[in-house]
């Protein structure tokens, strides 16, 4: 057989193998594009979606004057998970951080976590935004705390709260007593998040509404409250 | 105005019958990089300048096609007469990126020029397919020659996998099989290269535990869907949701969050997630149109040296796309190769474009006509 003979068959050979490998990675992307997708997508939602509940304001708690004796107020901390356990990383990233919020004096509050910045104010969000994208230790996390008027006697009133997951709960007093009208009813939403855990922008959905927590108000006013406590 | 066109184009087609082949073939190479520059931008579309990379990608393209007609316009007989100080260029520069080399994701494989990222192992490519070429044509094929080519690709190899880049050394190694076997070589000589590929393999495998990680992860993704069984996963997540016709662009969350960087190694999963089965299977046409069409091409160009080095080119072109494709589609564990002319990159890119330019020009009845008389001739 001559050169040019041999040459042919051989580049066909070379073509075919070529052409066959083709099919058969077009034969796979079929599997997962068509025949198995319902299973793949399932598979994924589960890594990637995540569904959650939330409550809206908890109801406030007024005297029969109109006087608002109990309230909520909702703080942002800045925590930071340790992942790498690199030290010149950790303070690199404080360093970061206090060029953004001069005075912040990160605490270790466990082994792993350290609070870096306890209610800070909403406007210097946006500004950490940046931070938070390039440094996925740092985490946001919202807290509520239940606020009462000074006065011993009606905090022992209206009792006390605990908060689960940023959920507060009445566990004592006027708050347990009317915990089912001051919580509301939970929302509840779908979100889609990255590898790291954080939210991919415009993938929230809320899947119910959720009802805002009534107010309470009392036969008492904040005097006669005090008064009773004087009386026993 | 009209008729003056026509007539130019048909004089110019006739002078060849491999030209129409060939401007198909370029045509259908601008698609495929359009293509490119569309996976591109989607992969980015939720982050905060998703005209960033596709905007570059575009500049690549546009001077890869001029630097595909200027290396189509060099006669062939230029690049086989200087295969070896070509070759030695490449070669010194595979050297000393080891020792000046940037290293990205692991890898000392970029020389860092005033911010532009230079990958010689891209521009490499083209030039040891010309020098096996002209080495196993300026010699009778018998054990002899092989064991001379196979120290020669296993020489050029040694560099890349020192990177270490081992999808590059196997885009090579197959490319060496490819030529060899075209130069006429016996079967069972590169039955000698498949044996030597077993204790290989099985070295690299004990040397990287990250490539064993990775195939253990291919054979058994559920075993640690978080770990070594991520990336085979998220390409199923991504071809599963992109389904028949694909998501809507902006929705795109798996080419945006989840698939190892979607815009140069999974860009293949990335068009299947955007525009489905649908969208995604003309790429796989495309390049086995370009395939067949350079086979057809190969067949008229002339002599031995000149279809050898078209259909090595070639080989390495198909076997890179087809071995990403692969990867994308769950069919092959995972290698960090990119798909040419449609993954971000601009040595990707432009080496792309050069093999080509220099496969039509090693095609061109015009310069194969002349051969015998070029080195008389003035470039």
């Amino acid at each position: 057989m001559d050169d040019n003979r041999i040459f042919q068959k051989r580049a066909l050979a070379i073509l075919i193998i070529l052409v066959l490998w083709a099919a058969a990675a077009a034969g796979a992307f079929l599997h997962y594009a068509l025949l198995k997708r319902d299973k793949y997508i399932r598979l994924g939602n589960r890594i990637a979606f995540r569904r959650g509940t939330f409550f809206l304001s908890r109801g406030k708690v007024i005297d029969c004057n109109g006087i608002v004796l109990a309230w909520t107020e909702k703080y942002y901390d800045l925590l930071y998970f340790d992942l790498s356990g690199s030290e010149a990383r950790r303070q690199k990233i404080f360093n970061y951080i206090n060029e953004i919020m001069p005075g912040s004096l990160p605490e270790q509050t466990s082994e792993n976590v350290w609070l870096v910045y306890l209610g800070m104010p909403p406007r210097v969000i946006p500004r950490l935004v940046p931070l938070l994208s390039r440094y996925h230790e740092l985490k946001i996390t919202p807290r509520h705390e239940r606020c009462i008027v000074a006065y011993p006697e009606v905090k022992k009133y209206i009792g006390q709260v605990k908060e689960t997951d940023g959920h507060l709960t009445g566990i004592s007093g006027i708050e347990k007593k009317y915990d089912h009208i001051l919580n509301g009813a939970a929302g509840e939403y779908t979100v889609m998040l990255d590898r790291h855990k954080n939210w991919i922008k415009g993938s929230w959905k809320l899947t119910r509404k959720a009802v805002p927590g009534k107010n309470v108000k009392l036969k008492l006013s904040l005097e006669e409250i005090r008064g009773m406590s004087h009386e026993k | 105005m009209k008729n003056s066109y026509r007539k130019s184009l048909k004089s110019m087609i006739s002078r060849s019958p491999a030209m129409h082949k060939i401007m198909i073939c370029q045509a259908l190479i601008f698609v495929l990089g359009l293509w490119g520059c569309m996976a591109i931008y989607c992969s980015d579309v939720l982050g905060k300048s998703p005209l960033h990379y596709a905007g570059k990608q575009l500049l690549w393209l546009t001077l890869g096609m001029a630097l595909m007609f200027i290396a189509q316009r060099i006669p062939f007989g230029f690049y086989r007469d200087n295969a070896y100080w070509l070759a030695g260029a490449a070669y010194i520069m595979l050297l000393s990126v080891l020792i000046l080399g940037t290293k990205i994701n692991g890898m000392r494989g970029w020389f860092s020029i005033g911010g532009a990222y230079i990958q010689p192992s891209e521009f490499a490519k083209p030039l040891f397919i010309l020098l096996l070429c002209k080495v196993g044509c300026a010699r009778k094929i018998n054990f002899k020659s092989f064991i001379f080519l196979a120290l020669v690709a296993a020489a050029w190899m040694i560099p890349i996998m020192l990177q270490p880049d081992i999808g590059t050394a196997i885009v090579f190694s197959l490319g060496f099989i490819v030529v060899y076997w075209m130069l006429g070589g016996k079967g069972w000589h590169l039955m000698l290269v498949l044996l030597a590929a077993v204790p290989t393999g099985a070295f690299i495998l004990w040397r990287c535990p990250y490539i064993m990680n990775r195939v253990i992860g291919f054979l058994n993704p559920e075993l640690d869907p978080m770990g070594n069984g991520w990336h085979v996963r998220q390409f199923q997540f991504a071809l599963a949701r992109g389904g028949m016709f694909g998501v809507k662009m902006g929705k795109a969350a798996w080419a945006n969050s989840y698939l190892p960087l979607a815009h140069s190694d999974s860009v293949f999963a990335t068009i299947a997630e955007v525009l489905g089965f649908a969208g995604a299977m003309p790429v796989i046409l495309l390049i086995i149109g370009i395939t067949v069409l350079v086979y057809r091409i190969s067949l008229k160009a002339g002599n031995n040296f000149r279809q050898v080095y078209i259909m090595g080119m070639l080989a390495v072109f198909a076997i890179q796309a087809l071995i990403h494709i692969s990867v994308n589609v769950a069919l092959l564990p995972p290698t960090g190769l990119t798909l040419p002319l449609l993954s971000y990159g601009g040595s990707s890119m432009l080496s792309t474009f050069i093999g080509f330019g220099i496969i039509f020009s090693a095609a061109s009845r015009k310069f194969t006509e002349n051969e015998e008389t070029y080195g008389s001739q003035k470039l």
